[in-house]
């Protein structure tokens, strides 16, 4: 039974690869089975992030998918986090699946799709409260974060 | 699952040479010092003993679940004691990390395989109604081959048990150390909560008067319910969870209350006097048809039962 993380992610990669993504979303690259990188777009005219794009990292750990991956918005000369209020200008993301909600029987995909949903719902381009104070303190994983979540309507 | 860095410097705060006690699932809440709730609102201490506790452990005697109480609440000593002289002499302690119950469960499951008359008749009945209960997964839209992934290490345990004479599965530390590895045990947990969540889904007209947010004790749907509290892993189980599991895989469970409740002597259902408060899910949990027997207490469920001479 060793090894279940890196057997999940080839299935993964392998479906990918034969079905594709859903419209928006795009895998950037997946160099090992530790680290993936997905472009995230919202689709339509309504929506405040029109002609954005933004790249959303995974780090896979050993124990996935028991245990969720790290995921946050690469914060890059090249790519910026999305302004959002769930969303910290370091990248971290505050969402219940990526936290005490996450379930085994999620993936990378489902990931990218609630990440979209949650770009697609939100009318406010702006900061979460306290975010300058959160990225002055906060580690480099965000999975180390006590979250509180509050809102999902947004 | 905190940034704060665990480092107390020793100079800041008053100097008490006592050793820190440990204070767990057993602790009488209305001992704790201010300081001993301040640090369990930390959570942090707390946290970090329980991951350091083995998954699931060899059992020890009841008398020291009893002895963690000495200073405690007289109904719960009263229990504890009625149950030493009805022969529930052995605790099989879960780790405190919000899979207790299925952890619990699984190794109730597999040690009454273990001690049922017939093994291997118990093991075949056993796969037989985890086969039936597929076809709701399925259902309920799970990924086939996921599920069947999540399941595989608890199959190959009770194939085992068919096939006879494995290591794994012939004594109960076989079966106790088979169920510490992380990965397999895990593995089980997500099963048995996609088993659990499946019934509840395809049984959504029975449960959804019951399925309430624990924090804020609202409403849920029925697929916000599974979604939030069943399926993620570290998500405790209540009676609803617990009724689905029992009827899902077709078994008995039987789960002695160890509250504060004055009970002062109730039928226990076999027509014998208990203070102890035993609730039974699934179809038939009579004693005769060895139900799984757990341990309840707030927040907590550990394995409870008769020793059980090995055969020889």
């Amino acid at each position: 039974m060793a090894g279940l993380a890196p057997k999940r992610l080839m299935k993964e990669l392998t479906e990918i690869q034969s079905k594709g993504t859903p419209e928006g979303i795009v895998l950037l690259s997946a160099d090992d089975m530790k680290e993936w990188v997905f472009l995230i777009s919202v689709l339509g005219e309504e929506t405040i992030y029109k002609g954005e794009t933004f790249a959303l990292r995974m780090r896979f750990g050993n124990r996935y998918p028991i245990e969720v991956p790290e995921v946050t918005f690469l914060a890059t000369e090249q790519y910026q986090p999305p302004l959002h209020p769930h969303v910290y200008s370091n990248g971290h993301i505050c969402a219940s699946i990526l936290g005490t909600e996450w379930s085994p029987v999620l993936n990378a995909v489902a990931i990218c799709i609630t990440m979209q949903s949650m770009l697609a719902s939100n009318k406010k381009k702006e900061r979460p409260e306290g975010n300058d104070r959160y990225v002055r303190t906060a580690p480099s994983n965000p999975k180390l974060t006590r979250w509180h979540y509050d809102d999902d309507t947004v | 699952m905190s940034s704060q860095p665990n480092d107390t410097p020793a100079s800041a705060t008053l100097q008490n040479d006592a050793q820190p006690r440990v204070i767990d699932e057993n602790t009488d809440l209305s001992t704790l010092t201010d300081q001993e709730i301040m640090k369990l609102m930390e959570g942090m201490d707390h946290q970090e003993d329980q991951m350091n506790k083995p998954l699931i452990s060899t059992p020890v005697p009841l008398v020291v679940i009893r002895q963690e109480y000495e200073r405690g609440n007289i109904q719960i000593l009263k229990k504890l004691d009625w149950l030493a002289e009805n022969g529930w002499d052995q605790v099989w302690r879960a780790r405190g990390d919000g899979d207790c119950f299925y952890r619990s469960f699984t190794l109730a499951y597999l040690v009454r395989i273990l001690h049922s008359p017939d093994p291997q008749l118990e093991a075949n009945l056993a796969f037989d109604a985890i086969q039936r209960a597929l076809p709701a997964m399925e259902q309920c839209g799970f990924d086939k081959e996921l599920y069947e992934e999540f399941l595989e290490p608890l199959l190959a345990l009770i194939r085992s048990f068919a096939e006879g004479d494995h290591e794994e599965t012939s004594t109960e530390y076989g079966i106790v150390q088979t169920l510490q590895d992380p990965e397999r045990s895990n593995c089980i947990v997500v099963a048995l909560r996609l088993i659990t969540s499946s019934y509840i889904r395809t049984h959504s007209d029975l449960f959804s008067p019951f399925l309430l947010s624990p924090t804020t004790f609202l409403p849920l749907t029925t697929d916000d319910f599974c979604r939030s509290e069943v399926e993620p892993c570290g998500k405790e189980a209540d009676h609803a969870q617990i009724m689905a599991l029992a009827e899902a895989m077709n078994i008995g469970i039987r789960i002695a209350y160890l509250d504060r409740s004055d009970l002062g002597g109730i039928d226990d259902g076999q027509g014998n006097e208990s203070v102890i408060n035993w609730v039974e899910f699934g179809k038939d949990a009579s004693e005769n048809s060895q139900p799984l027997t757990l341990l309840y207490r707030p927040g907590h469920y550990d394995v409870v039962t008769k020793d059980v001479p090995p055969k020889l």
